[in-house]
């Protein structure tokens, strides 16, 4: 008996170890618009998500070891890096950005602050090669992946072939990265009929639908367009977002419109991390200064009494998500440990 | 019964090996003629001093053999040639053909629809990391003659979308013999660009299409 039930056990954890990811079909709601990224080029597979989530928490990504992508991308900062306005890397280096929040990639059309990387696959190569973040090169990692055991081990299990190669990295990154699905904060289940939103909080959405909506569009709270936020340059970091790659004087202090889900999680905000608070945020939109400029560019005034700040603060508070930045699926995978103990 | 059969197995593999037949392009640089060798020094007329050559690498795509005006693609769509590797492409083709068309870069559609293998794997050195793109054609060297850093040229030429989209068709009549020698001249290359000027080249720009423009016009068939 106790030997059947053992077979029975190895069966069903075979079984497992095979389950294939319906992830098109079952993991976001009917009010999400169709994904952008294309999953038939990358068919979404159990064993390629969780080698790419042991690639992200590994510091193997980077030249000497001590940066991995969770560095600045944390699950409990909803994947950005709360409390610290820039990214940091290797050897302590600061670099010139906040590390963005890191959910809903399927629906992004482009990725970085500026726009430079046009798919979620190769997105990985700007960190791993960047000087202040992980100063490696991919033709190294995939070196080092190659010599480790372990890794050959879980290359083999998802791609049925233990060699290493750019592309099975990349992709394997992207499996994982395309799990981190927000969309059960409390709008989804207002969304969803399972709870109502207070009086506040529905003033706040109204607040929102009139003055936020057309660049932070629901239900992904964003557009991710290339947009000026109408903050002062960094006599510093010089940072001129989108305009830097294109070269377009047009372009010039273009960064993508994040999404304003997780807010309480992701802090602090725009992309040189200048704001801690919301109500920062709200001043700036509604500063004389930022109303001139967007008069000036043909956008619509923002205007919004304290009540009005306080009820959209209160909308905005309905859209962190517990579950998805407290997902165990999503953590530091444990056998990581047993690895770098063995090392 | 089973003796014929295998008579007839023995000369249909016969058969294949009588009309199967490998079509050989092999890729040189030259320098005034002379087949360049990586890291070795030429004399330069325009620079009035040595010039050597350290890498080059370029992709080819879509290579079609053309008789009588018809086309047939022949081997992988995208093929890296690296100087430093292997410059020549063997094909299974029994086609005659009296010339060859390719581009040279890689398109717009495999530029944006993420990570490929093979000789578009990002480890191969040519796709850029701080943005998104294939650097279509990478040459690299030094010359006494320049006053830059290390006396270092550097072109890495590229660009997928407008206006700096970076292919160019190269359409070549070939020789009559199942092995053509591909010539890219890089004195004539050298004599349009002004190295004092412009010794590099590392991003999408109205500069890079000109200067592949330039490259796809002078590569010609080795008589």
């Amino acid at each position: 008996m106790k030997l059947k039930f053992t077979a029975f056990l190895i069966i069903l954890s075979a079984l497992f170890a095979f389950q294939k990811i319906e992830y098109q079909v079952d993991q976001f709601p009917d009010y999400f618009p169709a994904p952008l990224y294309n999953f038939s080029n990358n068919p979404m597979d159990t064993n390629k998500v969780n080698l790419g989530r042991f690639l992200f928490y590994d510091g193997i990504l980077s030249k000497d070891n001590s940066i991995s992508c969770s560095a600045c991308h944390s699950p409990f900062s909803a994947f950005g890096h709360n409390d610290h306005q820039l990214s940091h890397g290797i050897h302590d280096s600061i670099g010139n950005r906040n590390a963005p929040p890191l959910f809903n990639l399927a629906w992004q059309p482009n990725f970085m602050w500026d726009g430079a990387v046009n798919h979620l696959d190769m997105q990985a190569l700007a960190p791993i090669s960047s000087e202040t973040e992980m100063g490696s090169n991919i033709a190294d990692v995939v070196k080092r992946l190659q010599d480790d055991p372990f890794y050959r081990k879980r290359f083999y299990r998802a791609f049925q072939d233990s060699t290493v190669t750019g592309e099975r990295l990349l992709k394997a990154l992207s499996q994982f990265q395309l799990t981190l699905i927000s969309a059960n904060s409390k709008y989804d289940q207002e969304k969803k009929g399972q709870v109502e939103f207070t009086k506040e909080e529905l003033k706040g959405y109204k607040i929102f639908q009139k003055n936020c909506n057309s660049c932070h569009q629901e239900p992904l709270f964003s557009t991710y367009e290339m947009k000026q936020n109408f903050i002062a340059l960094d006599s510093n970091l010089r940072d001129y977002g989108q305009g830097a790659i294109t070269k377009n004087a047009t372009d010039s202090l273009l960064f993508k419109v994040p999404s304003l889900r997780n807010l309480e999680f992701s802090y602090p905000y725009m992309h040189d991390g200048r704001y801690y608070e919301l109500e920062e945020i709200l001043q700036h939109y509604t500063s004389k200064t930022v109303q001139e400029k967007f008069k000036a560019n043909g956008l619509q005034k923002i205007n919004l009494s304290a009540k009005d700040q306080t009820d959209l603060i209160a909308f905005l508070q309905t859209l962190n998500d517990k579950e998805f930045v407290f997902d165990r699926q999503h953590r530091f995978p444990r056998e990581l440990l047993v690895k770098w103990k063995e090392e | 019964m089973i003796r014929v059969y295998f008579i007839l197995v023995f000369l249909s593999a016969l058969g294949s090996e009588v009309y199967s037949q490998t079509t050989t392009l092999k890729f040189i640089a030259t320098w005034q003629g002379e087949s360049v060798v990586l890291g070795k020094q030429y004399f330069s007329t325009t620079l009035k001093d040595s010039i050597q050559f350290d890498r080059l690498r370029f992709y080819i795509s879509d290579l079609t053999f053309v008789n009588d005006s018809l086309e047939k693609p022949q081997g992988k769509q995208h093929i890296l040639l690296d100087f430093e590797k292997s410059t020549t492409i063997n094909l299974d083709s029994s086609m005659a053909f009296e010339g060859i068309n390719f581009k040279l870069g890689i398109d717009s559609i495999t530029n944006v629809s993420g990570a490929f293998g093979g000789d578009l794997d990002p480890t191969v050195g040519m796709y850029w990391s701080w943005q998104s793109g294939y650097v279509n054609f990478k040459l690299e060297g030094k010359s006494n003659a320049l006053h830059s850093s290390n006396q270092k040229f550097q072109f890495h030429l590229g660009g997928y979308s407008f206006p700096n989209k970076n292919v160019a068709r190269v359409s070549l009549k070939t020789n009559k013999n199942s092995q053509n020698i591909i010539e890219l001249p890089l004195d004539l290359l050298f004599k349009e660009i002004d190295l004092s000027v412009q010794n590099t080249i590392m991003s999408p720009s109205l500069k890079a299409v000109e200067m592949t423009q330039t490259i796809a016009g002078i590569i010609q068939i080795q008589k």
